[in-house]
């Protein structure tokens, strides 16, 4: 019968398409020939139209659930994202990241606004106001184990450098935390995006403004320096990429919203990964020299040199493209 | 199948349709707690040996020199927990193709909708929404959404636009035995008298439901298989005017008389 000839005559190459699938998964592409790609290619197409065949002639189910399952798989494997070489993920850096950081970069002011305003707000009004202080859980015992906290950490006194050491680890912790949720928040059509990036800025400028009230801004700033440029940076970035997935919710343009939610993450990711590498840096900073007790002018010059080096890299980098092929 | 609710067809650019069984909530929920167990596992592993290592007095809270090297060996160890929290899940699924070790030990895996595989950035995105999918505790978020839609997703994979399906393993389609199609030989007679009595006029339709009920009727049980038979076989009987005794065995026949009078009209 004509189901029977179908499968007599198609079943070999099938098989033969199997064991190629196999061996790739085993042992990667590069285990086949040229020469084997070739023919694997050639009968992965006519393994697609024997599918389509297979529907429309009806054949037993069990064969077209196999057929349906084995050319599922090696789609999978042909149209794959291309892999992680070096070449590119260096390519990233050197134009990617800046340029998408550029691409969007109404978004990266608006989540630098919606920081940085909230900033200065809590600090001018602990300035003016100390009794304010307490609405940032700032009592007058926070402050000192923020003393010793800084204290003990820049090496000049205090009792536990064990403390020290793992107080940075929570704060590097903290940070991550705070970056990811900006940008995860963004979900919420943009609003958590913008409340995460809003508490945390005023959390921030309320101590800065605190720990100066107190007299330790000193120690606080030869703490914060180093890293802080940095890790700012990953948050306000994350929040920007929070921001424009959110906005893609409110106004997804030409596409539905669903659509337009994935177009905005690809997008997004295009940040994300710089977000993470950023991360990891001020990771690295900040539980290595930070809480050192390198010279106080030493750690606020590596600060300083850190946002001038951010901001040229964001401003400059990948400006003059080698050819238009970017890396997505 | 493509009328099971657990199954979403997905169009190729080759424009094959391809079915997908989507993972169910149970296996990816069994998967995250084996991940969760396997994390857990690592932190504790790297706790052991930094205590080992040395660094005790330090993680002890106990008061001590702090050298420049544990300073350094702390933030080594800090790094390695900052990685498997965050890193778990996005490391193993770019590098495992979409698994991680839980995901591989329930057969599930994570593609990009249209059946692609993932790229690193959907990886990212996927996971670092599961902030907002554990909202408000314990994934609720999260179960909330998958249960609301057919393909399961929780709101990482909406917004990386990702699917977390059922990983079955490969085997070629097989043409069922022999047996189970070609009538035993030996009844060449009972075929010529079928071909007489005028199977070419039977109907394309009543062929292709006996074509099909050769093609499935190993799958049947007996008691639906007999009654299958009968009425298929009935009608047929009728038309051509035979009496039947058993069903399964006349309509082998009158497939295989179709098939001569096929072969006979391709030969002229």
């Amino acid at each position: 019968m004509r189901h029977e000839a179908f499968l007599r005559e198609r079943q070999g190459e099938w098989t033969r398409l199997a064991e190629y699938a196999d061996r790739l998964e085993r042992k990667g592409p590069a285990s086949l020939s040229s020469q084997e790609i070739l023919d694997f290619v050639a009968l992965y197409r006519r393994a697609t139209s024997d599918l389509a065949r297979a529907r429309t002639l009806k054949v037993g189910s069990d064969v077209v659930d196999r057929l349906n399952r084995l050319v599922g798989r090696i789609h999978f494997h042909i149209y794959t994202a291309p892999s992680l070489p070096a070449e590119r993920i260096l390519r990233y850096f050197t134009n990617g990241f800046p340029q998408a950081v550029r691409r969007n970069r109404r978004w990266v002011a608006a989540s630098a606004a919606l920081f940085l305003i909230p900033a200065l707000a809590a600090f001018a009004a602990v300035e003016s106001n100390p009794a304010l202080a307490f609405v940032f859980s700032v009592g007058p015992e926070y402050v000192r184990q923020l003393d010793e906290q800084f204290g003990s950490s820049f090496g000049v006194e205090g009792p536990s450098p064990g403390a020290a050491a793992m107080g940075t680890s929570l704060y590097i912790f903290n940070n991550v935390q705070v970056s990811f949720l900006a940008f995860a928040c963004g979900v919420f059509f943009g609003l958590g995006s913008a409340y995460i990036l809003a508490l945390n800025g005023a959390i921030l400028g309320g101590v800065t403004a605190v720990v100066g009230q107190y007299g330790l801004s000193g120690n606080f700033w030869s703490f914060v320096a180093p890293h802080g440029g940095i890790e700012l940076s990953a948050i306000v970035l994350a929040g920007a990429a929070g921001l424009m997935v959110g906005s893609k919710l409110v106004n997804p343009g030409p596409y539905t919203r669903r659509r337009a939610l994935v177009v905005a993450s690809r997008e997004a990711a295009r940040i994300l990964f710089g977000v993470i590498a950023l991360l990891v840096a001020a990771a690295l900073i900040e539980a290595a020299v930070s809480p050192s007790a390198w010279p106080r002018g030493i750690k606020v010059a590596i600060g300083i040199a850190n946002l001038t080096g951010l901001v040229t890299y964001f401003t400059l980098a990948g400006r003059v493209t080698i050819n238009s092929q970017n890396i997505s | 199948m493509d009328r099971r609710a657990d199954f979403v067809a997905i169009e190729t650019p080759d424009h094959v349709i391809l079915h997908y069984e989507v993972a169910g909530l149970m296996s990816r929920i069994l998967a995250g707690g084996v991940d969760a167990l396997f994390q857990a596992a690592i932190a504790v592993t790297m706790v052991v040996a930094a205590i080992i290592a040395g660094t005790s007095e330090l993680l002890g809270w106990a008061s001590g020199a702090s050298s420049e090297i544990s300073k350094l060996s702390i933030a080594f160890f800090v790094i390695l927990l900052f990685v498997d929290v965050w890193g778990y899940s996005i490391l193993f699924e770019i590098f495992m193709r979409g698994q991680t070790p839980g995901k591989r030990l329930l057969r599930i895996r994570v593609i990009r909708d249209g059946g692609y595989a993932l790229a690193p950035g959907e990886v990212i995105v996927r996971n670092l929404m599961r902030i907002v999918d554990f909202l408000p505790w314990g994934y609720l978020a999260g179960l909330t959404v998958m249960f609301l839609n057919r393909q399961n997703k929780r709101i990482g994979d909406y917004v990386a636009g990702t699917l977390v399906i059922r990983d079955v393993p490969l085997a070629a389609p097989v043409a069922p035995p022999a047996s189970a199609h070609s009538s035993p030989p030996g009844r060449p007679q009972e075929w010529d008298e079928l071909r007489g009595a005028g199977v070419a006029r039977l109907s394309p339709e009543r062929i292709g439901l006996i074509d099909d009920f050769l093609e499935r009727r190993s799958a049947l049980d007996a008691e639906t298989r007999r009654r299958l038979a009968r009425l298929i076989a009935e009608p047929v009987a009728a038309q051509l005017q035979r009496t039947v005794t058993d069903h399964e065995q006349f309509i082998e026949d009158v497939a295989r008389a179709v098939r001569e009078l096929r072969g006979q009209t391709h030969e002229t």
